[in-house]
């Protein structure tokens, strides 16, 4: 068997002239919970639509669990469960007819698991699937995805829209596939908070252009915030290797840098700050400064300087 | 056991780093003492919702400090307190934390008497607490 | 698959359901206040021709669009079943939802109407094969459906394209002459468009990417609809242009023979009024009401092939087609208030049906009259002209009968040999003995106009023999009437006969005992030309696909109203085709295509003309192009490699910030 379950070479997809996906090249590696992190409109879709072979690449390729993408035999598509962007199931099904519907493709059908999920996110196994609401609609694509045991989950945002406790649910069923080292997780999402407790790979895409793959250890390691104290107003800062971001205060420049070494050292080092002390840095905020512009940051609160109410 | 591990994610702080420090911190207020059983890796991680890796790695961090033990095929548990650490290696680590105590003690208009004393109390209190643990296992 | 099938079953079931009781509203309607044969009538054929393929085509549209909705494709398509299997599950569901929708409301009507005392109609098993072709030809529309909906298209006119081929099979089917030949047609639609409509389904992607006989059986779908598309817009278009004045109505000339066989030509003028003349030119002073005052009573006789072995294909259609406007019972005149007579074809009876009881209530046959309790006799020949007439006049192609239906009777006429086969027929009353004596009745006349001779029977006895001196297809009808002078005259009309130099009309006079007395040759009548510009003829052959104009030339090439020379058509042919081969190789370079695509596409557009270029642009997409760093040439996004210099493209450039790690699979933790 492999060790990596997904392969992408060159990955890239055009939309017209506009380049959606730009020559994208990571692997996901078995065991994985892997998270593919971005904003909206940034082409992880579009790669996930390629990964199931539901969208043809322009150029480069991709393979999953060792066949090309293009090429998915049925075989092969049965060990890799598709949970996609908004849960999209026959609505006018009912969950049980669903389930039946689903389990006759699949002949290793854990029917107890379905039943335990569905419980869990509250259905009622007479309700029509275009009948449930946002959540329960994930649950039931979730459900629908397990009960066929896959090698491999493949989730497009699937927590988007649920509300707090149904999220809860999600996450709870994510950490239960971590129980067997076989299973791997790739999906997207914006709930950075869950992306860090359930993710141990993060893959950042940034305009198209792949930034960050990576297990999520190393990104906490090479992903640093460095804050510098100066006498007086900081001065400007210079071109840094690696620079996300940086945030002035009156006296502090906040540097969020990734790949920090000596050279950015030496560059900060000439600026003459009073000290120059790494500071802590959350998942969120590091995620936000590879997403957000390059350079010097000014938040919405500095640019405003009244709100009123209409008189 | 005694655990109660609370997690919070979109913290400045990393999970495992956030695992790691609340051991520490039930060891030295001897809500855990030398033997107590830690969950396993996948029971953590099922009960605070986090990846295993995660608590893996908070294991491996608080095996390296010599704080816990874990014996194949009985489990993991809070070893003897040894040290790992040399005497220069240990006062480099609490030198910040003394600092942290007499500056913020002395902003606070304390007097040296009364942050000795303070500092008196709480040592006897973890002493009882740790000698009435020995006690009762 | 079978989850899959009933999942289409159940979710199409709805629309098939509409269809059904749609259809059947209107079928039931149209057979309820139909007078003759419901099964064949015009609006029967209208709602069968037109509503069969619609419900096709929207159940195939339909199955494809609501899982292509919501990012439903992928929870379909996704899953350890191969997509032909998919495909071949929809298909099926398809196919019997259309069947069911269809036929079922066809069934309905057909048990109806065949039941004896529902419809005042006869009713031949045939009417239904007509029906069940119109079924058939809906599958072929259900295919292009699905191909219309799965296949990438840009702007919603080119998605319907695969329309066209469904079409064309249908315009085709509906002149064949069997069953048999209908499906075959039908069948030959399907070959090309279910391979189309598969190609589109199993793979995503555009046209370029597909196998080669599946581009080709799209190709060829999408050319269909391109053709027409193109034929109707230009059609309008140059309609449009003409009439703004380009096309006068055609006045053409005509002959008018007088009362005393005087022959006078007619011409009505671009303002209303009639120019007459006589043989030679010199004006005369009538106008057009005094020649219509003046004017000989005639018998007009339409001329036409009786012997289905020498008749073409258009007249053939016309009597044996499944939807030939003769092919079927037809009512009989004049009508009675209580009884509709029917002539039959197919079993070559005369029969009568009661309208209120809506029963047969008997026939005519050869040997008279027949109550309901008797099978109705059948005829020695069918009956070819003279069945739509008001007259008792029936004929075939060697016999002809006195049929009088309020007299319940059938009298033998005429026979011929079979080598002098009739061609046409008419009865005449003639007032000329009469004058203002009401004791004396008018002269029956029956004419029948066989190869070689014109037969006048006179009160139902043979009087006497005309010797036919000019016939079809050289002049395609005759008019017989009796002079003032007693004498009978006959004028052959030329027609203006397309493709053939004109002969003149001819008159020629005979005596009462057929004896002829007098020939005149009558000058060809001259056809205006059009008076259409000549740009606008140039544009509107320039319009015309090459292949196509060369082709029409060529049938036409002796024709001498055709306003082109060999010549000028063939440079015209040449500048069009390369004209149009040259914007395909320009076309071509938006294109990512594979090696003999582009002298492929130059040689279709060179034969096509811009309908080629518009298939063209209807299949293919464009490309970005971005400039090579290592040569500055444009390249295609789509290649792995620059196609000039062979330069690989080079990942996105490195800023600093990346990070990247393969990670090590999971390990299984030590204290798991």
């Amino acid at each position: 068997m492999s060790n990596l379950v997904i392969e992408t070479s060159g990955l890239t997809r055009y939309f017209g002239r506009k380049c959606a996906v730009d020559q994208v090249t990571m692997s996901v590696p078995r065991g994985a919970v892997f998270a593919l992190l971005g904003r909206n409109g940034s082409g992880k879709s579009t790669i996930v639509r390629m990964l199931l072979g539901l969208l043809e690449p322009t150029r480069g390729s991709a393979s999953v669990l060792g066949e090309d993408c293009q090429r998915l035999s049925p075989a092969t598509r049965g060990r890799i469960a598709y949970v996609a962007e908004g849960h999209p199931l026959i609505d006018w099904m009912r969950v049980g007819q669903l389930e039946d519907f689903q389990k006759s493709f699949y002949p290793d059908w854990d029917g107890h698991l379905f039943a335990k999920v569905v419980e869990h996110f509250d259905l009622n196994i007479q309700a029509r699937a275009g009948h449930l609401s946002r959540g329960q609609r994930a649950g039931l694509s979730l459900a629908l995805a397990l009960a066929a045991r896959p090698e491999l989950l493949i989730m497009d945002d699937p927590a988007l829209g649920l509300d707090p406790v149904a999220r809860r649910t999600l996450l709870e069923t994510m950490i239960l596939m971590t129980r067997d080292a076989g299973h791997t997780i790739f999906f997207t999402s914006h709930v950075l908070d869950d992306v860090e407790r359930v993710a141990d790979h993060v893959a950042i895409i940034d305009r198209s252009i792949l930034r960050v793959s990576c297990p999520v250890e190393t990104f906490h390691a090479r992903v640093k915030a460095v804050v510098l104290e100066f006498a007086g107003p900081p001065p400007q800062m210079p071109k840094l290797p690696g620079l996300l971001e940086s945030r002035r205060t009156a006296n502090q420049v906040r540097l969020i840098i990734a790949n920090f070494g000596p050279d950015a050292e030496r560059i900060i080092a000439s600026l003459g700050a009073m000290s120059v002390n790494e500071a802590a840095l959350s998942l969120e905020d590091a995620v936000i400064a590879y997403l957000g512009r390059r350079g010097e940051q000014t938040s919405l609160l500095s640019d405003i300087k009244e709100i009123g109410v209409a008189k | 056991m005694n655990l109660d591990l609370d997690i919070s994610a979109g913290s400045p702080s990393p999970i495992f780093r956030q695992i790691v420090e609340q051991v520490r911190t039930a060891v030295m207020t001897g809500k855990l003492a030398e033997g107590d059983q830690l969950p396993s890796v996948r029971g953590l991680a099922e009960r605070l919702l986090v990846n295993p890796n995660t608590v893996a790695r908070a294991y491996g961090e608080l095996t390296r400090d010599g704080l816990i033990d874990g014996q194949p095929g009985r489990g993991v548990f809070i070893s003897k307190p040894r040290q790992m650490y040399t005497k220069a290696e240990r006062q480099r680590r609490i030198g910040p934390l003394v600092d942290a105590l007499v500056h913020e003690g002395l902003w606070l208009g304390f007097s040296a008497d009364e942050l000795i004393e303070s500092l008196s109390q709480k040592l006897d209190k973890a002493a009882n607490h740790d000698t009435s643990r020995r006690k009762s296992t | 698959m079978k989850a899959i099938f009933l999942k289409e079953l159940r979710e199409n079931a709805k629309w098939a359901l509409l269809m059904l009781v749609g259809l059947g509203l209107l079928m039931t309607y149209q057979t309820v206040t139909q007078n003759g044969p419901p099964l064949v009538s015009y609006p029967m054929h209208g709602i069968t021709v037109l509503g069969f393929p619609a419900a096709g085509f929207v159940l195939g549209m339909l199955q494809v669009l609501q899982d292509r909705r919501r990012g439903r494709w992928g929870f379909l398509i996704h899953r350890p079943i191969g997509r032909t299997r998919v495909f071949v599950a929809k298909v099926a569901a398809g196919i019997l939802l259309y069947f069911g929708a269809t036929a079922i409301p066809l069934a309905a009507t057909v048990w109806w109407v065949a039941t004896p005392g529902h419809v005042a109609a006869p009713f031949e098993w045939d009417m239904v094969a007509a029906r069940a072709a119109d079924l058939l030809g809906g599958v072929p529309w259900y295919l292009a459906g699905l191909l219309a909906a799965a296949r990438e298209a840009r702007w919603i006119g080119s998605r319907l394209f695969p329309a066209g081929l469904a079409f064309i099979a249908a315009v085709f089917a509906d002149f064949a002459l069997s069953f048999g030949e209908a499906a075959l047609l039908y069948a030959g639609a399907v070959i090309v468009l279910l391979p189309a409509a598969w190609g589109a389904f199993v793979a995503e992607g555009e046209y370029e990417s597909k196998a080669a006989p599946i581009r080709l059986a799209q190709g060829v779908s999408v050319a269909a609809g391109v053709l027409i598309a193109y034929m109707v817009a230009m059609g309008l278009a140059f309609g449009l242009v003409e009439s703004l004045g380009y096309n006068t109505v055609v006045f053409s000339p005509q002959y008018a023979i007088l009362h005393d066989g005087q022959v006078v030509r007619q011409t009505a003028a671009k303002d209303g009024t009639t120019q007459v003349t006589d043989l030679q030119g010199h004006a005369l002073p009538l106008t057009a009401d005094e020649i219509s005052r003046l004017r000989l009573t005639a018998s007009e006789i339409m001329l036409r092939e009786t012997d289905p072995a020498k008749m073409k294909r258009s007249e053939l259609e016309d009597l044996y087609g499944i939807q030939g406007g003769d092919a079927y019972a037809h009512v009989l005149y004049p009508t009675e208030q209580y009884v509709q007579w029917y002539y039959v074809p197919s079993r070559q009876t005369i029969e009568g049906f009661n309208t209120v009881t809506r029963r047969l209530m008997g026939s005519i046959g050869p040997s008279g009259f027949a109550g309901a309790d008797r099978t109705p006799e059948s005829f020695p020949e069918r009956f070819i002209d003279q069945l739509y007439a008001f007259n008792n006049l029936k004929i075939g192609r060697t016999t002809a009968y006195d049929v009088n239906l309020q007299m319940r009777q059938a009298k033998f006429l005429f026979t011929t040999t079979a080598d002098d086969t009739i061609i046409g027929g008419n009865e005449w009353s003639y007032q000329g003995d009469v004058g203002s004596d009401p004791s004396k009745l008018p002269a029956q006349y029956d004419f029948i106009v066989t190869h070689s001779t014109i037969w006048v029977y006179k009160n139902a006895n043979l009087d006497f023999k005309i010797p036919l001196e000019y016939s079809y297809p050289d002049y395609f009808s005759l008019e017989i009437g009796r002079m003032t002078n007693g004498r009978f005259l006959v004028h052959y009309q030329a027609g203006y006969a397309m493709g053939k130099p004109e002969p003149g009309d001819e008159v020629v006079q005979t005596d009462d005992r057929g004896q002829i007395v007098e020939r005149t040759e009558l000058p060809p009548l001259v056809l205006p030309g059009p008076n259409e510009p000549q740009w606008l003829q140039l544009t509107e052959t320039a319009a015309v696909p090459p292949a196509l104009l060369a082709f029409l030339v060529y049938e036409e090439r002796d024709n001498p109203g055709q306003p082109f020379s060999w010549r000028m058509v063939a440079i015209e042919v040449m500048v069009i085709g390369c004209i149009s081969a040259v914007a395909a190789m320009l076309l071509m370079r938006r294109y990512d295509s594979r090696r003999g695509a582009t002298p492929l596409w130059m040689a279709i557009c060179f034969v096509m003309g811009i309908p080629g270029l518009l298939l063209l642009i209807s299949l293919r997409q464009v490309v970005a192009r971005e400039t090579c760093p290592a040569c500055g040439r444009q390249r295609l996004i789509s290649r792995e490699r620059c196609e000039y210099c062979g330069m690989a493209f080079v990942e996105p450039e490195r800023v600093g910030i990346e990070i990247f790690e393969v990670g090590v699979p999971a390990a299984q933790a030590a204290h798991g």
